[in-house]
């Protein structure tokens, strides 16, 4: 494409400089040179992928290998879309512009299922065939990765493979096979994905075969030869503190979601709350020291010129050495005018000292978590806080000069009933009284509390994983009875998610193969950005699975048996069914479970191996 | 010492010419720091680097002459801010000199531009004795003529050549001359920035 013609393009579109590169950091080859050229996709717009840290550290540690050119490439906004297909545009890599159907690999982070349906659009403007089936020798290998790659399966038929768990070391495996297997003359795509699906952490779905039962359930998956895994064990790296760091981010030039250094802490959770996947599938924990981590922030502060750090994990309240690495930072951070964030902070953490050190948090206000109204609730889902922690934390907050916090909360969890959302509204109203009493507050401004309440969503590789989600009507209901609730109540708002978005999220969340033919049905029909408000259609979704002929019901709704053989038990994530099934039980009873630093409930993770900052060492 | 102030004649083309004057003075920001620029921080409650750009560029438009006024709190030779600069820019964006002031950014008349194109370029148009266009300014879009507002414009192997006014008034954006000439893909450059006689180069 002229450099003319792209500029007569790029005037007519919001935002042009979501699509012409040229950032800092960027890494530019030269494409004869290198020996094969990786093109990493995400599947919504530039903003929010160029401020995924997963697509920072692949992009970094593929780029390390001089031979191999990693480039960029993100869902087309709708403007730039008609663009290029009304001017018979492909789409492009961001770095060198050259089609992504010319690329060797072709990968896709699958952050959230509301992007599927981007995926297909972003391979149809390649030029690249939708079903893995229907790809020749000349088209690019398809590989998946990230959070949803732990269930691949509603989206098995598009790939040619999924990179199960921490992709830094298996990518570059990956690569390096494709690249021997191109320079030894052996490569055709089926003996490639033959041979990639003996590599640890490789799932190949065509090489699976599956049954189902006459109730639509799973009745068995078969690997179709001998040597490849019957279940595909996730890759972890072993040691944070020797892991590739990305050094050298690409920085944007237009805003980005995240537009600040994101320093990465540890992986894995301690807490275990029974509706959350990534506390389980990021298991097990792995810390990096204090003394790596004030290196690498010191080491971004220069490389980036950003003035604001935010300090990025699960749960940064449970990172062992909080104290000594914010004290490392302090010493240096303050003179050089860089703010420190904590996301993340559990209220139980919540301190006036920890507050103090980040005096700097924007003026906006503090998000607290407590995710049900009620303690039973609370102790069912396992979340481990209670109604004095919260008003600890509000006070603290209130008292330091914040007048608003908002409060997450959660709708439709198991064994929730109308008293549990009732005490939703009981703990707002609760915080706002907190306010008038103290003495050191801000000075005529009255409180607000922010009620924030999403919708269960039933993931794999939980102790929830066999429950049924609300139906849409008990989800409405339920958010309707809130409103009641709260009807009058002058210094609280309210806001809740969208139950049908959230019910399209169940079906893909817990779906098997054949939701392929509804994604591609939907996309047919035009469906796509489905994660914005804008473009989202219940309707139209509701008409795609009829005419795939499939039942959503079926995958959001009903209470899966503990008999059957779910979808993703064809991967192994470190974490037993056993333990899910224990987890289970304890949150019908309303038993909570310690936290791993306290006690180790043999959740299994410890035999994926690393270096651990809780988890015992295998007995055996 | 007194903080000193520096200009910053600086380079910004190819995909930088979609890049906003806001995210341009985003950007600036990180630079400094990434080039350990010893720049000035104002004084008050929340310092920020002070920094104040001459004739903001539109989208669309590349440049090889913005300029960039700052001041440093540290003795540095103008070559080593320049080379420190450069260290920290990204290669579409080049610092080409670093000097003291010596015009006021008020001085500043005229712009000369490049429109590169490889379609026929017919210039009756221009030679019209009042040009009317809808022309956006801060009042809102209004009917105006734009003749006055061009001091020059010659054929060229590649393009054309025009010098407009750059007055702060007055600023008339290359893009209506490509659009009365029915320019459909084509390229703009700034070459030069000029004072009032039309010759001399703003510094």
């Amino acid at each position: 494409m002229k450099d003319h013609e792209m500029r007569r393009i790029l005037k007519q579109v919001l935002k042009p400089g979501r699509y012409t590169g040229g950032e800092y950091g960027q890494v530019i080859k030269d494409k004869d040179k290198v020996k094969a050229r990786f093109a990493f996709c995400f599947p919504d717009t530039y903003e929010i992928g160029m401020s995924n840290l997963g697509v920072r550290l692949l992009y970094g540690v593929l780029n390390r290998e001089e031979d191999i050119w990693c480039e960029r490439v993100y869902a087309p906004w709708v403007d730039m879309e008609q663009q290029m297909r009304e001017n018979g545009i492909g789409l492009f890599a961001h770095e060198s512009r050259d089609p992504v159907r010319d690329f060797d690999i072709v990968g896709f982070t699958l952050q959230y299922e509301l992007c599927y349906t981007n995926v297909l659009n972003m391979l149809e403007l390649a030029d690249i065939p939708l079903l893995s089936k229907d790809r020749g020798e000349d088209c690019p290998i398809v590989v998946g990765g990230g959070p949803c790659a732990y269930n691949a399966e509603p989206v098995a038929d598009f790939f040619d493979v999924f990179s199960i768990g921490e992709g830094e070391e298996a990518l570059v495996e990956m690569t390096r096979l494709y690249i021997n297997m191109k320079e030894s003359g052996t490569y055709t795509r089926k003996e490639f994905l033959r041979r990639l699906a003996a590599v640890p952490g490789f799932y190949v779905p065509s090489l699976y075969r599956v049954d189902y039962r006459e109730d639509g359930t799973i009745a068995a998956y078969t690997p179709l030869y001998d040597d490849i895994p019957k279940r595909i064990t996730k890759r972890i790296i072993r040691d944070m503190d020797k892991a590739y760091f990305p050094d050298r981010p690409v920085m944007p030039y237009i805003e980005t979601v995240h537009d600040r250094i994101v320093l990465e802490v540890y992986r894995g959770c301690i807490r275990g709350c029974r509706f959350c996947q990534a506390g389980i599938i990021f298991r097990p924990v792995r810390e990096k020291s204090p003394e790596v981590l004030d290196a690498q922030a010191k080491c971004l502060f220069e490389n980036t010129g950003y003035d604001e750090i935010s300090l990025s994990s699960l749960s940064i309240s449970d990172y062992s050495e909080l104290t000594k690495l914010t004290d490392l930072l302090l010493q240096w951070t303050e003179e050089s005018k860089v703010s420190l964030s904590l996301p993340s902070l559990r209220i139980d953490s919540f301190t006036k000292e920890l507050m103090e050190k980040i005096s700097t948090v924007r003026t906006g206000g503090l998000t607290f978590a407590p995710e049900a109204g009620t303690q039973r609730l609370r102790d069912a889902i396992n979340k481990n806080v209670c109604e004095e922690d919260l008003m600890r934390a509000c006070r603290t907050a209130f008292e330091a000069g914040k007048s608003s916090v908002k409060l997450y909360f959660m709708n439709g969890l198991p064994t929730e009933t109308l008293e549990d959302i009732e005490g939703i509204a009981v703990l707002a109203k609760a915080v706002d009284r907190e306010y008038y009493p103290l003495s050191p507050r801000p000075k005529g401004k009255p409180p607000m509390v922010t009620v924030s309440v999403s919708c269960f969503v039933p993931k794999p590789f939980t102790p929830f994983q066999w429950e049924g989600q609300d139906t849409l009507e008990m989800l409405v209901e339920k958010q309707n009875h809130l409103r009641d609730c709260l009807r009058g109540e002058k210094h609280i708002r309210y806001n809740w998610h969208e139950a049908k978005v959230s019910r399209i999220e169940a079906v893909f969340a817990r779906g098997d193969r054949r939701l392929s033919a509804a994604l591609l049905e939907a996309h047919r029909m035009g469906i796509k950005f489905d994660g914005w408000d804008e473009f989202f259609d219940y309707d139209k979704w509701m008409e795609a699975f009829s005419g795939a002929g499939i039942d959503p019901s079926f995958y959001a709704n009903r209470h899966f048996s503990v008999d059957e053989i779910l979808p993703w038990e064809i991967i192994d994530c470190g974490v037993s069914r056993e333990f899910f099934l224990r987890e289970r039980a304890k949150a019908y009873r309303s038993e909570t479970t310690p936290n791993c630093r306290e006690h180790c409930s043999g959740c299994g993770a410890n035999k994926l191996g690393g270096v651990r900052s809780c988890c015992p060492g295998l007995s055996d | 010492m007194l903080p000193r102030s520096v200009r910053l004649k600086f380079t910004k083309t190819g995909s930088l010419q979609f890049i906003s004057h806001l995210d341009l003075n985003r950007t600036m920001k990180n630079v400094m720091i990434r080039g350990k620029i010893p720049i000035h921080y104002t004084e008050g409650f929340n310092p920020h680097p002070k920094m104040v750009f001459a004739l903001p560029l539109s989208i669309g438009a590349e440049s090889v002459c913005e300029f960039l006024d700052i001041k440093v709190d540290e003795e540095l030779s103008d070559e080593e801010l320049r080379d420190r600069l450069n260290r920290a820019l990204p290669p579409e964006m080049r610092v080409l000199e670093v000097y003291t002031p010596v015009t006021k950014f008020t001085e500043i008349r005229y712009a000369e531009y490049e429109i590169t194109t490889e379609e026929a370029i017919d210039l009756s148009p221009l030679s019209e004795e009042k040009i009317v266009v809808m022309k956006r300014s801060k009042s809102g879009v209004k009917e105006s003529d734009i003749k006055p507002l061009i001091l020059s414009c010659d054929r060229t192997a590649s393009g054309l050549v025009c010098r407009l006014s750059a007055d702060s008034a007055e600023y008339l954006n290359p893009e209506y001359i490509a659009s009365l000439l029915h320019l459909r893909e084509y390229g703009i450059l700034r070459r030069r920035v000029l004072c009032a006689d039309g010759v001399t180069e703003f510094r």
